[in-house]
């Protein structure tokens, strides 16, 4: 009876907070149209927690040092999560790569990151489909350098991506290699 | 603030009360700072000294001596014996802005410099800015809100949230960075939405000191009607809305009686237009990646009114006109296709067409089904920029066009 009012009191906590939780390795369905593999447990934190843009994250050492971005947007959404009478680069399901190179940039300038550049851009096979990979620098609003790997795929209509930002300096290279296994990894819901 | 906001809640009361209890704070003097440090005055500078400094450290300001150097030696001209008081930064935002601090940090918006076709606009915006500073407008507003037992903390909150978030940062939000343009215009809107008086006031004042530095007063009027006619070719409804609506941003009677006073002031007042060449100098090599700023937004509506309005007035054609038709090739309407080849073609005969519209151009024709165009606008640019950060994935499709087209 005591161990059911835990429960319930846990599942009336989880329905009204919503608070980071563990990422566990292995499968991992994101909210988005695709799931990974995690070689590692990471912490969560799912879309409603984040403020300045649609998807989830998952982090190692906290949102400053790594970050793992996984988003679906759909035809005319966005990245940048849009308030009344904001405005932001929005995915059209026509774009070309070169846009949606500029979609990711652009976008990542609207939430924190300055100049930001996409650099090694290499076409990428993506659980079947041609997808895009490129990695980007630039710096976190407080003038630290940070670099990203970013991989991004049209399905239906609907871009997947997934995009990790650390800073350049130690956190980026303590991941990278451990990044690409995920990017490797992506599962597209609709295959 | 300049645009973009004239309403919030706080200032509708605030608006009302101003008649009640005096707020005039006089005018400035050269080199004034607080005399009290614990006045709110004096707090007020500090909180605008260190969003001041975290601007600076942001990366967003544009830190281009041949730029800076330009709009300094302008705010100089305009702002007289005032010029030591006031800083400016010129800051990457494709928003149609302009504010003033009250410690005298002014900020530029790369939107504006964008839209602004001369020096006598942009010295007609730095006009009305220098007016909100040296008329002490920010600290009226926050005295007609202690007026409105509005306290300090929360105008303080206001202002502080409102300049983070115009300098690039959210407090209090740790990680997420700041939102939108526009919700960043609203946040400092919150701040600096001056009553409609203040703003009749820096309309009319900041003609004057223009027109004092040498500057064409019809400048005034026009930089207003022109962002009229961009926000009513605008075809996403909110910002159609947004020219529309009554409230929080100007209405068309709002934009168009302002218009109309900034005319009938221009109209007794001395200038001649400015030769642009030092204006079109310190732009021009920003213009094109102002334009990608903007096109990023996707309203090709009023993005296509702004690059024709800039097309006729001339002045980095090359650049204009391959933006255009970027934007048409995009937008991919009826007759959009063909319209964007002859613009190409149109833009070609300039030499500051950036090596970027042969891609677009490859583009174009790729998705029109024209693989040896294609290939060939794709080479050119791969010639003209061999190092690319794309050059990768030109080169794959460069291949792939080859044997389609063969
Ligand atoms: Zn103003």
């Amino acid at each position: 009876m005591k161990r059911l009012g835990v429960l319930i009191g846990a599942s009336l906590l989880a329905s009204c907070a919503v608070v980071p939780t563990t990422a566990p390795a292995g499968q991992f369905e994101t909210e988005s149209q695709f799931s990974v593999n995690l070689p590692s447990d990471w912490s969560r934190w799912p879309s409603q927690i984040n403020p300045a843009t649609n998807g989830e994250y998952l982090t190692k050492d906290g949102m400053l040092l790594n970050r793992l971005h996984f988003i679906t947007v759909a035809d005319g959404g966005t990245i940048v999560r849009t308030f009344r009478d904001s405005e932001a680069p929005v995915f059209q399901a026509d774009a070309s790569e070169f846009e949606l190179i500029e979609l990711v940039t652009r976008s990542l300038e609207q939430v924190g990151y300055n100049s930001v550049e996409a650099d090694d851009i290499r076409p990428a096979v993506i659980d079947g489909e041609d997808g895009l990979r490129f990695s980007v620098t630039g710096n976190w609003e407080n003038g630290l350098n940070v670099r990203g790997d970013v991989a991004v795929v049209t399905l239906d209509d609907e871009l997947n991506v997934i995009l990790f930002m650390a800073p350049a300096m130690h956190y980026y290279g303590e991941l990278q290699s451990e990044v690409d296994t995920i990017i490797s990894s992506m599962d597209l819901a609709a295959n | 603030m300049f645009a973009r906001s004239e309403l919030l809640m706080l200032t509708a009361s605030l608006a009302v009360l101003a008649g009640c209890a005096t707020t005039d704070q006089g005018t400035r003097t050269v080199g004034e700072r607080p005399q009290e440090l614990n006045s709110t005055e004096a707090s007020l500078w500090y909180r605008m000294d260190e969003a001041e400094e975290n601007l600076r450290s942001s990366g967003r300001v544009i830190d281009d001596p041949a730029l800076t150097g330009y709009v300094d030696a302008l705010v100089c001209r305009i702002a007289g014996e005032f010029c030591p008081d006031v800083r400016v930064y010129v800051v990457n935002n494709p928003g149609f802005n302009a504010m003033m601090a009250p410690n005298g940090m002014m900020v530029i918006n790369s939107g504006l410099l964008l839209r602004a076709e001369s020096e006598d606009e942009l010295g007609f915006v730095i006009g009305h800015e220098l007016v909100h500073y040296l008329e002490n407008h920010a600290l009226e507003q926050h005295a007609a809100a202690r007026n409105a037992n509005i306290t300090a903390a929360v105008v303080g909150s206001v202002l502080s949230i409102g300049v983070a978030a115009a300098t690039g940062g959210v407090p209090g939000q740790g990680y997420s960075g700041s939102g939108a343009s526009i919700a960043t215009a609203l946040a400092y809107g919150g701040a600096y939405a001056y009553s409609r008086e203040r703003e009749s006031e820096a309309d009319r004042m900041g003609l004057q000191l223009a027109s004092a530095a040498g500057l064409d007063p019809k400048a005034g009027p026009k930089i207003w009607n022109d962002l009229l006619n961009e926000l009513e070719a605008s075809d996403d409804n909110r910002r159609a809305a947004r020219a529309n609506r009554g409230g929080m941003f100007r209405t068309h009677p709002v934009i168009q009686a302002r218009i109309e006073a900034l005319e009938e002031e221009a109209a007794s007042m001395q200038g001649e237009p400015a030769d642009s060449i030092a204006f079109r100098a310190a732009v021009a090599p920003f213009i094109n990646d102002w334009l990608d700023a903007e096109i990023a937004l996707r309203d090709y509506g009023s993005t296509l009114q702004l690059i024709e309005r800039r097309i006729a007035a001339g002045g980095h054609e090359g650049v204009f006109l391959a933006a255009k038709a970027r934007v048409l090739g995009m937008r991919d309407d009826e007759g959009d296709f063909d319209h964007a080849l002859e613009t190409y073609e149109a833009a070609a005969a300039y030499a500051d067409m950036p090596a970027q519209a042969y891609r677009d151009l490859g583009e174009l024709n790729r998705r029109a089904g024209r693989p040896a165009e294609a290939a060939e606008a794709f080479t050119t640019y791969l010639q003209r920029v061999p190092d690319a950060r794309d050059a990768l994935l030109v080169e794959r499709y460069i291949q792939t066009l080859m044997g389609e087209s063969e």
